[in-house]
């Protein structure tokens, strides 16, 4: 009487409309062989009356950009696995997402098990924040680790009402306020250094932690598609599935684009921090957005995911005479911020001929940067900034959203 | 035969000094020559003689980037083992160097204030960086720290007769300005830490020729001071009671040479961070290779022995093939510690080679 | 060139010496002093422990001021003189070993000439012929190349002697200079000194513990007593008058005036009688081993339980003890002295007649 098979991953090269359509007529078809309470997740709420033989899912996200999580349904759980928690992690995490009203599976017995779908929620960085705007869960939200730093108007209006907690970041989160609060969830992040991350407290305070790690995500259109693991959390798959494929479908136009620009306009990034210069390495997320907009990178002929170690002479002498330089200096405003910074700065080309871009046009009045919300949720937009900056003449109609070139003055 | 081979060495240290000025000018060159990015030897020479090499990106690494550090490499060299000379026989102390008046105590407070407390905490940590403040303000605040603590010491310098009693309240200074250092970490941010941690570590690469304009000056006139001390600095051999019945003032003697160690030790640390352990083993090293404690010779040797070693430490701090720069302080710990260790062992009393 | 004797370079008139620290009651070491020292003249200052030899030492060579009074150079004030032209008339000696480091000898008397060379410390010819009179005076050319450091402590003091003479000083006032040396450097240096006096027409002033010494060799002496006012003048002078005696008696000390050394009085163990006639010598230290040992040395046998006879057997002295009729001979003065001490506490009870 199955027609689903049991434990079957959702992952291929379907398209989110047409598994939708699929997923639809599957179910008309099954009203016969299985009962389903609604055609989509429950999105509010739990089951009232468990049944074995229905799928509590019908709508399934496919992982197709992301490397660094795994989804597998079940009918009446979800197991989610971050594969890549950190750099160099020996480690993953799994969690066991089950259904409010169905019973935990005996399966996966060292995986924590969530209730889906979360009813409140805490997030430790902004790059999760636009999500819950987009996928119409801001309501869910009811702290956050610093509030100062928000961009996202339905979120920030919360703020102003009260009704979002501020918990703090790293190895500083108020563990006591937490407790107190006490949310379904704490979406955080974690790195290498242990000493900086937040979610050992959390968990022995047994507290409920999923570790996000889309920033490990070496692609433009993997890291959005975390967003499709955020989703999960709160059975809001095929609008995920939707927004999503509207962004690949852009971001991939604009690709098309540049592909067969005559010319391409040499880059280089970053600047020296405290004697290093960390350079993306030519596989890294910064990277490929600079190769995807149709510029030279000086150094895509790196293969590492990483940063590379540079000194400022290595670095000056491939890119004292490059055409474009981006950075992403907090309080470097204008062209005599960066002189202030290092005198030597000035002798780049690209600093003396005014074609420095930062990617801090969007502050909010106490310095958060909304790249870091709203862009990494758009990556389609923020590479049509980029296209913007080396190829203005195929996107006439596009203004600069993040990007801004520093002031002369 | 023992007698003459002494009586010998005594005899030439014009050859030793020269011999010091012959190594400075190699290690310059070697200093010059490399570094992460390689640039042929002969286009090298091309450079520094004003001709245009193959790639003229080379010859503005050399002339940015490799010359202003080589310079300062040299310039910070000769001031900290000078001060450090002075220092010792002051004192009278072999550990005593040009940090022992907490000079470089106060230049870090300087700059603890400064860079620990700019930015508010909870500044997302890509944010944050310590060009916000400009490589021109750690200068600045590093100079106002250790003219302040200079200051100080003056003032007690003038109330005080002992120099011992000067020496134990410069130790003191430089406690307490460290204690309001970890104070200041204590509350800090990581990026903020990081920040000042790796200015602690110490660079010559980070001076720039309009920098130079100010910090050349000033490390000659230090010099120049230091070098019109040799007399007085050799009376003060005898201790300060004989100092004294020979016609020196003692005061003011101590006064010009503080003057002379804050001035140098302070413009070296302001610009390139506090560097140890140069200042207080490049006098030993003199003393044992000219076998003297004569402040007409040890003056001069210190200068060039001092420079050629910081050039060597930076050499080695930049790892020639490697893209990583390693911290400055740790190099001339480790390359230094051991010559010293040697030198002295060999010498087999540490009395022979310097007045205890 | 000075006259001999006849100039004076140092006067004090009424001085009072001491200390007085800020915020501190003052102490008075010595007050009342009025001396001078003359060309040529050697002095040794001598007194107890604490009586303030190192004050007026002090306060004399200008390292510090005096309460009250001046002290006087050449007639002019040394508080009101720099320190360059102090250091022109005056040079010093101190007790202290001084750890120079890697200098020569020579380097050392070298710096001697500091008041005379010009910045550089570069030695004219001049300066050169100083420094090598001044070795030579103190008979140090051998070891004048010789790392001050390997010097022995006799040999460093002389190079220090050699210093403080290279800087041509009218006076030349020295703080104890033999007090870590062996008597034969001290007996050395202090002939040294008085030879350096005469010859070269200088003052010189040394304070000294070596009492014997300082009576031998100085012209004068200026002793001075605790709390009492200082006392000049010829050594043999102040012993005769008793001067000498009363500044360093004390508990179970005394000055001899008839051999010019202190005695230590020990309990008396007796009375013993020595028979004249011996070789002057021998007598001469047997009464010494005696008295060591606490016995009354009479010269009169007449009535004394013990005599002592100092005999020659073949050819070499012995000494024959006769006590109640006990006969003994012994070889040596130290079985002697035991023979006596045993017997005289056997008559313990006995002994306590003086």
């Amino acid at each position: 009487m199955l027609l689903i098979d049991r434990g079957s991953q959702s992952r291929g090269r379907v398209t989110v409309p047409r598994g939708l359509l699929i997923a639809a007529l599957i179910s008309l078809l099954s009203v016969v062989a299985m009962r389903h309470p609604a055609g989509a997740n429950i999105l509010d709420g739990g089951v009232a009356h468990y049944d074995p033989n229905v799928d509590y899912f019908p709508d399934k996200v496919r992982v197709q950009h992301a490397t660094g999580f795994t989804v597998r349904y079940y009918p009446h759980y979800k197991v989610v696995t971050v594969r890549h928690p950190w750099r160099h992690a020996k480690q993953t995490f799994q969690y066991v997402l089950v259904q409010r009203g169905a019973p935990a599976p005996e399966a996966y017995p060292n995986a924590p098990r969530i209730e889906i779908p979360v009813r409140t929620m805490v997030t430790m960085s902004t790059t999760y924040l636009s999500y819950l705007d987009r996928l119409g869960i801001v309501d869910r939200l009811v702290g956050h680790s610093v509030l100062r730093q928000v961009n996202t108007p339905a979120i920030v209006k919360r703020i102003q009402a009260g009704q979002l907690v501020e918990v703090g970041s790293g190895a500083g989160v108020n563990v006591e306020l937490l407790l107190d609060v006490n949310p379904d969830l704490i979406m955080t992040y974690a790195v290498e250094t242990p000493q900086y991350n937040a979610h050992p407290k959390l968990l022995e305070a047994g507290l409920t932690v999923a570790l996000n790690a889309a920033y490990m995500d070496t692609s433009p259109l993997g890291r959005t598609e975390w967003m499709k693991f955020v989703a999960l959390f709160f059975n809001r798959e095929s609008t995920a599935e939707r927004l999503f494929h509207d962004i690949v479908a852009e971001y991939e136009r604009l690709t098309h684009l540049t592909r067969h620009v005559q010319s391409k306009p040499t880059v280089f990034t970053q600047a020296e921090y405290q004697g290093t210069w960390f350079m993306p390495g030519g596989n890294s997320y910064q990277a490929k957005f600079l190769k995807d907009a149709g510029a030279a990178y000086l150094w895509a002929d790196d293969d590492s995911s990483g940063s590379l170690r540079l000194d400022f002479e290595a670095v000056f002498e491939r890119a004292s005479k490059a055409d474009f330089w981006l950075v992403n200096i907090s309080g470097w405003e204008r062209v005599q911020d960066v002189l202030a910074a290092g005198e030597r700065y000035g002798n780049f080309a690209a600093l003396q001929q005014g074609r420095v871009y930062s990617n801090n046009a969007r502050l909010n009045a106490h310095g958060g940067n909304d790249y870091w919300e709203t862009g990494v949720a758009s990556p389609h937009l923020v590479l049509a900034d980029l296209i913007k900056i080396f190829h203005p003449e195929l996107v006439p109609d596009h203004e600069l959203i993040w990007y801004r070139p520093l002031n002369r003055k | 035969m023992e007698i003459k081979g002494r009586g010998m060495r005594r005899r030439s240290p014009a050859m030793g000094l020269m011999g010091l000025g012959v190594l400075l000018v190699v290690m310059f060159t070697l200093d010059l020559a490399l570094g992460s990015v390689h640039i042929p030897p002969e286009h090298l020479l091309l450079i520094l003689l004003g001709g245009e090499p193959e790639r003229p990106s080379w010859r503005q690494i050399v002339l940015i980037f490799r010359l202003p550090r080589a310079v300062t490499a040299i310039l910070a060299g000769a001031a900290l083992s000078v001060s450090g000379l002075q220092m010792q026989t002051l004192f009278r102390n072999p550990l005593a160097g040009p940090f022992v008046l907490g000079i470089n105590a106060g230049a870090s407070l300087g700059v603890a204030l400064v860079v620990l407390s700019v930015g508010s905490v909870g500044t997302p940590a890509l944010l944050g960086h310590l060009g916000l403040l400009g490589e021109l303000g750690v200068i600045t605040a590093a100079c106002l720290g250790s003219a302040l603590v200079f200051g100080a010491v003056l003032i007690v310098s003038r109330q005080v007769q002992s120099s011992m009693t000067l020496l134990i309240l410069g130790l003191m200074f430089g406690y307490v300005t460290t204690a309001a250092v970890s104070l200041l970490l204590y509350f800090s941010i990581a990026e903020r830490i990081q920040a000042y941690l790796t200015w602690q570590c110490g660079s010559f690469g980070g001076v720039t020729w309009s920098q130079m304009k100010i910090l050349a000056p000033t490390v000659l006139f230090g010099l120049v001071i230091a070098h019109l001390l040799v007399k007085p600095l050799n009376a003060l051999l005898l201790g300060e009671a004989y100092a004294r019945s020979m016609g020196l003032t003692v005061q003011r003697a101590r006064f010009w040479m503080i003057g002379s160690v804050a001035v140098l030790a302070g413009a070296i640390t302001s610009f390139c961070g506090p560097i140890g352990f140069l200042g207080v083993a490049v006098p030993h090293l003199c003393r044992a290779l000219f076998n003297t404690s004569d402040h007409r010779i040890l003056a001069p040797a210190t200068t060039l022995m001092g420079a050629s070693l910081a050039l060597l430490a930076d050499l080695i701090a930049h790892l020639p093939g490697h893209q990583m720069v390693l911290p400055l302080n740790a190099v001339t710990a480790l390359i230094g510690a051991p010559v010293v260790i040697w030198v002295i062992l060999r010498q087999r009393n540490l009395r022979r080679s310097f007045a205890a | 060139m000075m006259r001999l004797y006849s100039e004076t370079i140092l006067s004090t008139h009424d001085l009072a010496i001491g200390y007085a620290p800020p915020r501190r009651p003052i102490t008075r070491v010595a007050e009342g002093l009025s001396v001078s020292l003359s060309a040529g003249e050697f002095v040794c200052l001598i007194g107890p422990n604490g009586a303030g030899k190192s004050t007026l030492i002090r306060t004399l060579a200008g390292m510090q001021a005096p309460l009250s009074g001046q002290v006087r150079l050449m007639d002019e004030d040394i508080q009101t003189l720099t320190p360059q032209a102090l250091a022109e008339r005056l040079s010093i000696v101190l007790t202290d070993r001084v750890e120079v480091g890697a200098l020569s000898a020579r380097a050392l008397v070298a710096l001697g000439r500091y008041p005379y060379t010009n910045w550089t410390g570069r030695l004219s010819s001049q300066d050169e012929h100083v420094i090598e009179w001044a070795i030579e005076a103190v008979g140090a050319q051998h070891m004048a190349h010789r790392n001050v450091s390997e010097l022995s402590d006799g040999e460093r003091q002389k190079i220090m002697i050699a210093r403080a003479l290279a800087q041509e000083p009218l006076l030349m006032i020295l703080d104890e200079p033999t007090a870590f040396l062996d008597v034969p450097r001290r007996v050395e240096i202090l002939g040294l000194l008085r030879e350096l006096a005469r010859s070269t027409a200088r003052a010189i002033l040394l304070s000294t513990h070596d009492l014997d010494l300082a009576l031998r060799s100085a012209d004068r002496i200026w002793l001075l007593p605790m709390r009492s006012g200082l006392q000049v003048g010829a050594p043999e002078d102040l012993v005769l008058n008793g001067a000498f005696e009363r500044v360093f008696q004390s508990e179970g000390v005394a000055f001899n005036p008839e051999t010019g050394a202190f005695s230590m009085s020990s309990p008396s163990a007796g009375e013993v009688a020595l028979v004249a006639g011996a070789p002057a010598k021998v007598a001469f230290w047997t009464t010494r081993a005696l008295e060591r040992a606490g016995f009354q040395v009479l010269q009169t046998p007449a009535a004394v339980p013990a005599q002592i006879e100092i005999i020659s057997r073949d050819g070499a002295v012995g000494w024959r003890s006769t006590i109640k009729d006990q006969t003994q001979d012994h070889s040596s003065l130290d079985s002697l002295i035991r023979y006596l001490q045993t017997e005289c506490l056997v008559r313990a009870p006995d002994s306590s007649r003086s």
